[in-house]
């Protein structure tokens, strides 16, 4: 049942590669690579990703990219898996510590700190080809891979979220957050909620926090007090909880419904913050109507915060060419912009300006918000964090707690997890 | 509690006969009419609750939207399809799942037949040194939830090496039913008359040729029950095909199930649809033996 | 626990010991399988656990935990507010979803007792959510009780006005307490009903028309004379629903996740969370030993009790 065999040979060649990646000055040296795609015994390597099954992305990376790359490289195939992402981080650890962790892994940026500390990924930076690739990449994506010094991954999409907006329902999207309230609470009168977001996670929430004004650690990430409790920050809170008590923000923040999705394509949201893959999914449902604009801009600008998907190879594995050549082959323009067809961002500045990018509309708000998006906390520790940010978001929304104490309490219980264990 | 189950379970007595008192013969009927009326009608609100949820279920698996939950929310959607129940099948290699999930249940039935039959024959049938002590233990184990386990068993299933595979999934089903199946059987077991084993000795037959011929045939009803509940168990596990299993080819459908879960939206419509198909087996095991789970021994295992 | 043991001679110890041996060898093929599997993935893991409990378990790499002795528990018992949280939601739902279960159990049993038309009909209506999964069905209730316009809400709301307004039932701590007890009691009414009513019907009907002839109405028939022979089911009725609710997890997994601010958790969920978001494992596995040894004490203590009762 298991295809998992160890092809000796194979093995070998790894080794070498690494062996050379490591005594060599990281130049030229294809023939190792090479090597791998002309070996007679093809290399099988496991690839997990978590896009849906149903979804566009996932048709293109079966039927456009990996077909290229077995025609570029024939000793190599892959075996693409589609992983739920629910529970995903849980399978990760179980497969950790059981086995059954795959050769390569697209895998959401902020958890590649976490298993690096862990161990279990492999370091790039001596293998060959990757100074090339850190050169032209953006260093914004690039550095989430970093963990003490050296780099765990490669980036291999990144997005952000703007504002989605129903141009039925709203004909100019606003640009402020007073613009923002004014829309909402004319909306409000015809039974509409004049935003909604998904959830209230730092993912949803921090687009709104950042940009009325909130911070959440100092810029070496190593505490939160003083940050997330600061005067600014629980304005910036406040803001959003106003919004939400004065009717406008609708039920799917604090996990009501509608969900954001089917409240948007339902037109019980007028806009949403989210991501690019909204708009393939749901253009077949509301046509033209499905807008995007940079989001409103509040005290603190118009802050959108990064997400993305790195690309890394697992220690374990005993492919380690074989899947520097599939990691490759991922960053290259072909591969970059075939993924950019469907709604995922390049990661390197050619491909943003690439035909790719610029021919699909919706995609020019998000490009242009990049310039204003920040990471979350690269920290080892982030799924705690996550959770305890969410948790206070959470209170503050549902009122039960109020906005000092919530973050506060937040700060404290962070403070501990950013000093490392 | 042994002997309890079994009673409560096997001695089932002929149904009452409806006999009228003579006394008061109207006053009574007018009494038993009244108790008939709330009879149904609270049976009815019950067995209302009982499938509400259900026709939930299926109602929103109809349902021709799919990021859309209906509103209001209705049991039969207006222009219901199939659309939902394609897209699972097709687009989510469910049919795959299932098939894994079969293969795993059933091959999880065998051994656990074999295993349990085994052992409870020797608790019932058998003297050896030490069956006592090895029985109470048994029960003893039966308390202990299988769940609060949960990370040392993991643990020393990757000891084994028996992660990311069917054998880590059937070796905790197995292990995790012996104490009940041995504690049920053997109660079964030793209610077969000892003339029977008697007579296997004088036509030359040993203790195989007894339990083999003799005894499991006539277990039937017994062994089917051990079946199902080692049946539904599989089917239904979900914490240990999640950890367990990271190959796909290997996933049950619990965990295809979950695919429908994706970062950004739930598509209850189709999460639905799976569902509704993942339960079908379970339905369909339910009413064709509809007969055996309403006796008290065999629900007495099955308790999900 | 009877067993007969047949009237032999005192043996001499030569063929007292091969006998036993004989004994073995017949036995050993039937016992062994099954003792086997037990030992390795029932006992072992236990030992393991108790190991595990005294570590910082270090999952990926076991040989480097650090030993830390009984500072998981000590943390447990009197460092961690949310383990109590976790203690509290568990035996509430015990102490809830029990008594709730065995009494419509029972009313249904006593319904569907006697004639009755559509009885197999009834009875299979109620059985239907004991045999479907935990995943499936805790994915329904989320659905149904899904805040804003979910079913439940509508119902309430919108068809009888018995509420005001929706209730956020998934994220609140208390309401959040209702599906996840409903479910666990729709689930569990079934197989209570199946058991009471197998054991009604094992009661001698003669021992009821007695009672009518001395005047006893229904009421007191079912007070006086049913119910006494119900004593032994009720009490096999409440140790596997008070080991069951103990075991109570998937549903709160995946109707809550243990939130708002954990303050749904229940033990099992609580200890899954330690291990895989936080990774630590070995006070994940203190926290599942304390709920086993927790459901051992009970098992005793009420075998202790209805000892006598029983025989």
């Amino acid at each position: 049942m298991r295809r998992r065999a160890i092809i000796p040979t194979i093995a070998g060649l790894a080794a070498l590669t690494l062996l050379a990646g490591c005594s060599g000055d990281g130049g030229e040296q294809p023939q190792a690579g090479d090597d791998v795609c002309a070996s007679e015994t093809p290399v099988t390597i496991t690839f997990w990703h978590t896009y849906s099954t149903d979804s566009a992305e996932n048709t293109q990376l079966n039927d456009v990219l990996l077909p290229e790359f077995e025609k570029e490289c024939p000793g190599v195939t892959v075996d693409a898996v589609v992983m739920p992402y629910d529970g995903l981080h849980d399978q990760l650890i179980a497969a950790v510590s059981g086995g059954g962790l795959p050769d390569v892994m697209r895998m959401d940026i902020i958890w590649t700190p976490e298993f690096a500390d862990l161990g279990v990924l492999t370091p790039l930076d001596d293998l060959d080809g990757f100074s090339d690739i850190a050169n032209t990449v953006l260093p914004g994506p690039l550095s989430t891979n970093e963990f003490e010094g050296q780099h765990y991954g490669l980036p291999l999409d990144t997005n952000t979220q703007v504002l989605v907006y129903n141009s039925e329902l709203l004909p100019e999207p606003p640009t402020t957050f007073e613009e923002l309230t004014a829309d909402a609470e004319a909306l409000k009168s015809q039974g509409v909620y004049g935003l909604a977001l998904g959830g209230a996670g730092p993912w949803n929430v921090f687009p709104w926090f950042w940009s009325a004004g909130g911070t959440v650690t100092d810029d070496s990430y190593t505490k939160a007090t003083g940050y997330l409790d600061s005067a600014a920050s629980q304005a910036a809170l406040q803001w959003l909880v106003d919004f939400n008590d004065a009717g406008l923000l609708g039920p799917s923040s604090i996990g009501g419904s509608p969900d954001s999705w089917g409240g948007f394509s339902g037109g019980d949201y007028a806009s949403l913050s989210d991501g690019p893959w909204i708009f393939p999914s749901l253009s077949g449902d509301m046509g033209d109507k499905i807008t995007g604009a940079p989001l409103p801009a509040g005290p603190g600008g118009s802050i959108s915060v990064v997400g993305g998907e790195n690309l890394v190879t697992f220690a374990t594995s005993d492919k380690q060419a074989a899947a520097w050549e599939f990691s490759k082959f991922m960053l290259s323009d072909f591969a970059q912009g075939a993924m950019a067809e469907v709604g995922q961002l390049p990661v390197t500045q050619a491909g943003l300006e690439s035909d790719a990018v610029t021919s699909v509309p919706y995609l020019a708000a998000y490009v242009q918000q990049l310039q204003n998006a920040q990471a979350r906390t690269p920290v080892p520790a982030w799924p705690q964090i996550d959770q305890i940010l969410t948790d206070a978001f959470t209170a503050a929304l549902r009122g039960s707690k109020p906005v000092d104490q919530a973050l506060s309490d937040a700060a404290s219980q962070i403070d501990p997890l950013l000093a490392g264990d | 509690m042994v002997d309890m189950l079994v009673r409560t379970g096997a001695v089932v007595a002929p149904e009452q006969p409806a006999r009228r008192r003579r006394r008061g013969f109207e006053r009574a009927t007018r009494g038993l009419v009244r108790w008939r009326i709330v009879q149904y009608v609270v049976l009815t609100l019950g067995a209302v609750v009982m499938v509400l949820p259900f026709a939930y279920m299926v109602g929103t698996a109809l349902s021709p939207e799919r990021w859309v939950m209906p509103y209001p929310p209705t049991i039969w959607p207006d222009n219901a399809t199939l659309d939902n129940f394609v897209r699972a099948i097709n687009e989510a290699g469910l049919a795959r799942y299932a098939l894994n999930s079969l293969i795993v249940a059933v091959v999880a039935v065998v051994l656990t037949l074999i295993v349990s039959s085994l052992s409870a024959f020797a608790f019932a049938r058998l003297e050896f040194p030490l069956k006592e002590v090895i029985f109470g233990f048994y029960l003893v184990t039966m308390m202990i939830p299988d769940l609060i386990a949960l990370l040392p068993k993991f643990q020393v299933l990757r000891d084994l090496g028996l992660t990311n595979s069917w054998w880590g999934l059937w070796a905790v089903y197995v292990s995790n039913a012996v104490a009940f199946n041995t504690f049920l059987l053997r109660g079964f077991f030793s209610r077969i008359p000892r003339e029977l084993e008697d007579a296997t000795r004088i036509d030359g037959g040993g203790t195989w040729t007894f339990f083999l011929r003799v005894l499991l045939p006539l277990s039937k009803p017994a062994l089917a029950t051990v079946a199902v509940f080692a049946f539904l168990g599989a089917w239904d596990d979900f914490w240990w095909a999640r950890l367990l299993i990271q190959d796909p080819d290997l996933r049950t459908l619990p965990i295809g199930i979950q695919l429908f879960f994706n970062s950004h939206a739930t598509q209850w419509t189709t999460v639905f649809a799976a569902t509704t198909l993942a339960a079908l087996p379970e339905i369909a095991i339910f009413v064709a033996l509809q007969r055996y789970f309403v006796n008290g021994a065999f629900s007495a295992g099955v308790r999900g | 626990m009877v067993t007969l043991t047949p009237s032999v001679r005192p043996l001499p110890a030569t063929r007292r010991r091969s006998r036993r041996m004989r004994q073995l060898a017949t036995a050993a093929p039937f016992v062994l399988p099954g003792l086997i599997l037990v030992l390795v993935f029932v006992v072992w893991p236990l030992i393991r656990g108790i190991q595990m409990s005294l570590y910082d378990w270090n999952l990926p790499a076991p040989s480097r935990s650090e030993f830390i002795g009984l500072d998981n528990f000590v943390r447990a018992f009197t460092q961690d507010p949310t383990f109590w949280v976790a203690v509290r939601n568990t035996f509430l739902y015990a102490i809830v979803t029990v008594p709730i279960q065995i009494v419509l159990g029972l009313g249904a049993a006593v319904l569907l007792n006697g004639r009755i038309r559509g009885r197999t009909i009834y009875r299979a209506l109620f059985y239907l959510p004991v045999v479907t999964s935990w995943l499936i069905v805790s994915y329904v209730f989320a659905f149904l009780f899904s805040d804003g316009d979910g079913p439940v809400n509508y119902f309430f709301v919108n068809i009888v006005h018995i509420l005001p307004e929706p209730v956020p039932w998934l994220h609140e701590t208390w309401p959040a307490q209702v599906p996840i007890m409903v479910l666990g009691i729709w689930k569990g009414v079934g197989w209570n009903m199946v058991i009471f009513l197998a054991a009604l019907q094992s009661i001698p009907h003669e021992l009821n028309e007695a009672a009518v002839l001395d005047g006893a109405n229904a009421w007191q028939r079912f007070t006086r004379v049913t119910l006494p022979l119900l004593k032994p089911t009720f009490q096999f009725v409440s140790v596997v629903l008070i080991v069951g609710a103990f075991n109570v997890f998937i549903s709160v997994y995946l109707l809550t996740g243990g939130g708002p601010e954990k303050s749904t958790e229940v033990l099992l969920s609580y200890m899954y969370n330690q291990a895989f978001t936080n990774l630590d494992f070995g006070y994940g596995v203190t926290v599942g030993l304390i709920l086993g040894a927790t459901v051992m004490v009970f098992g005793f203590l009420q075998r202790r009790i209805t000892r006598g009762a029983v025989d």
